[in-house]
């Protein structure tokens, strides 16, 4: 049984109206595995066809033909399979697949990940690159570099340099990116399914400090940012303070233009334009956010951002 | 970190080539040592555009391998690499074995296999799943305590 607290509850009902009932039951559902072919270590139809082989019942997730999801129960642990093993598959959560697949690195860029454990995005990033280019996969917690480079060892990446620096020191470093992630450090109100604890520690005052973070590390990626290239910042939070609240900021106080973002067969909504008596840049509908009720996976925001 | 130049790199092949058949294997990579100088790394050579010099940087591209006690250790991946290429010190593994090396154990190969004093490379099928040490007929397993697997799924 999850305990929402009565300012949670307050607050989502006045974010979601009708849905809040839907969505309180959702946001606590086991959603399905999901996971990632990792084409670094293996081509894509042979990976598949050993898996087909193994009789794993799957299917595509609709916005990235390497990520897929169990479309029936397992008897099996999939980080004891010799797949997961060997790197040929890496477990991640759907909604997690969309900020590399929206910032979409090509070989031979160069890119910066602001907050990179434990490597999912990094690692995703690196298969999109095709180990080609360059990657910075900064993590400022020590304890967190081992999951980190363990994840990267594991897919095969050859193309990243790990750093372990505070994101912010970014704002005052003398190096150009073609694209920075930041799915910025956040309260994880879209992960309650996966942290129950999340309930607990949240609080009004836990989002608006984590959003005074972000908005330092929306200051560092900007920085490091070349013009004419693509920020993308994500959270698994659905604070507006941590989400549309920072996009204004991005648009108003850093310069920062909004791009469209498109996720063919996945359901996602526009962000919002105003929150508790605060009025938002319209642009910043064009950031998504992605309901665990519409798809059946964690709640997420997303962003896409253009340095003019 | 240091990285090698093109003739460190050449006397480095030049050992693998003499462990396992394997020619020219790391000519497409930038080879760095870190350590005292005995752990390899491998990365692409283009990542070597971003100043380096302006970051901490806590590690750089795929750790290949170690030099431990005068013998090259590779690691999974390192293996991996080598094993696309190699021509000798290789030791197939049956389905029942592979899921006991996995989980960390010695292996007793029926079969006798060519001795050496180097790490053997271990495979199942067509994938390559690290080293090992021969001692006599057993294959002394050399798999990292943090890949090894506790239960495994078939």
């Amino acid at each position: 049984m999850h305990d929402f607290k009565p300012v949670y509850i307050e607050r989502y009902k006045k974010l979601l109206g009708e849905e809040w009932d839907i969505f309180k039951e959702a946001i606590v559902t086991p959603f399905p595995s999901s996971f990632r072919i990792n084409t670094l270590k293996g081509k894509r139809h042979e990976i598949l066809k050993r898996l087909e082989d193994k009789g794993w019942k799957i299917k595509q997730v609709p916005f990235y033909s390497e990520g897929f999801c169990f479309t029936e129960k397992r008897d099996f642990v999939l980080g004891n399979t010799l797949e997961h093993f060997l790197g040929l598959v890496y477990i991640q959560e759907t909604a997690s697949m969309i900020p590399p697949a929206v910032l979409a690195p090509k070989p031979g860029e160069l890119v910066l990940d602001l907050t990179a454990a434990p490597g999912s995005k990094t690692t995703q990033m690196a298969a999109m690159m095709e180990n080609q280019g360059g990657i910075v996969a900064n993590e400022k917690e020590i304890g967190r570099l081992a999951s980190l480079r363990m994840n990267l060892q594991r897919c095969g990446v050859l193309n990243t340099v790990v750093t372990q620096m505070d994101g912010r020191a970014f704002k005052i470093i003398d190096m150009k990116f073609d694209k920075v992630l930041l799915d910025a450090p956040c309260t994880g109100t879209g992960t309650i399914m996966k942290s129950p604890h999340t309930i607990k520690t949240w609080s009004v005052k836990a989002s608006q400090v984590m959003s005074g973070i972000q908005k330092q590390l929306i200051q560092s990626a900007v920085n490091v940012l070349k013009p004419g290239g693509t920020l993308v910042y994500s959270t698994c939070s659905l604070e507006p303070e941590e989400d549309e609240e920072n996009i204004d900021y991005a648009i108003k106080k850093m310069g920062l233009k909004m791009e469209k973002i498109k996720l063919d067969g996945f359901k996602t909504r526009s962000g919002i334009t105003s929150w508790e008596n605060k009025e938002y840049d319209s642009e910043a509908s064009k950031s998504i956010r992605v309901y665990p009720q519409d798809n059946n996976t964690e709640g997420f925001f997303v962003a896409k951002l253009v340095k003019e | 970190m240091r990285i090698l130049n093109r003739r460190e790199v050449e006397v480095f092949e030049a050992k693998i080539e003499n462990i396992y058949g394997a020619k020219e294997s790391l000519r497409e990579f930038t080879v760095l040592l870190s350590g005292k100088e005995d752990k390899i790394w491998i990365a692409n050579k283009e990542l070597f555009q971003i100043p380096l010099e302006k970051l901490r940087v806590n590690s750089v591209g795929l750790y290949f391998g170690r030099i431990d006690g005068g013998k090259l250790r590779l690691s999974v991946e390192g293996a991996g690499i080598i094993g696309l290429k190699a021509e000798k010190n290789v030791v197939e593994l049956d389905e029942a074995h592979l899921w006991d090396f996995l989980r960390g154990f010695d292996i007793e190969l029926k079969e006798k296999v060519p001795e050496t004093k180097e790490y053997v490379l271990v495979k199942h099928k067509n994938d390559f799943l690290g080293i090992a040490k021969l001692e006599g007929n057993t294959l002394k397993n050399a798999l990292p305590k943090s890949r090894k697997i506790v239960s495994l799924t078939k």
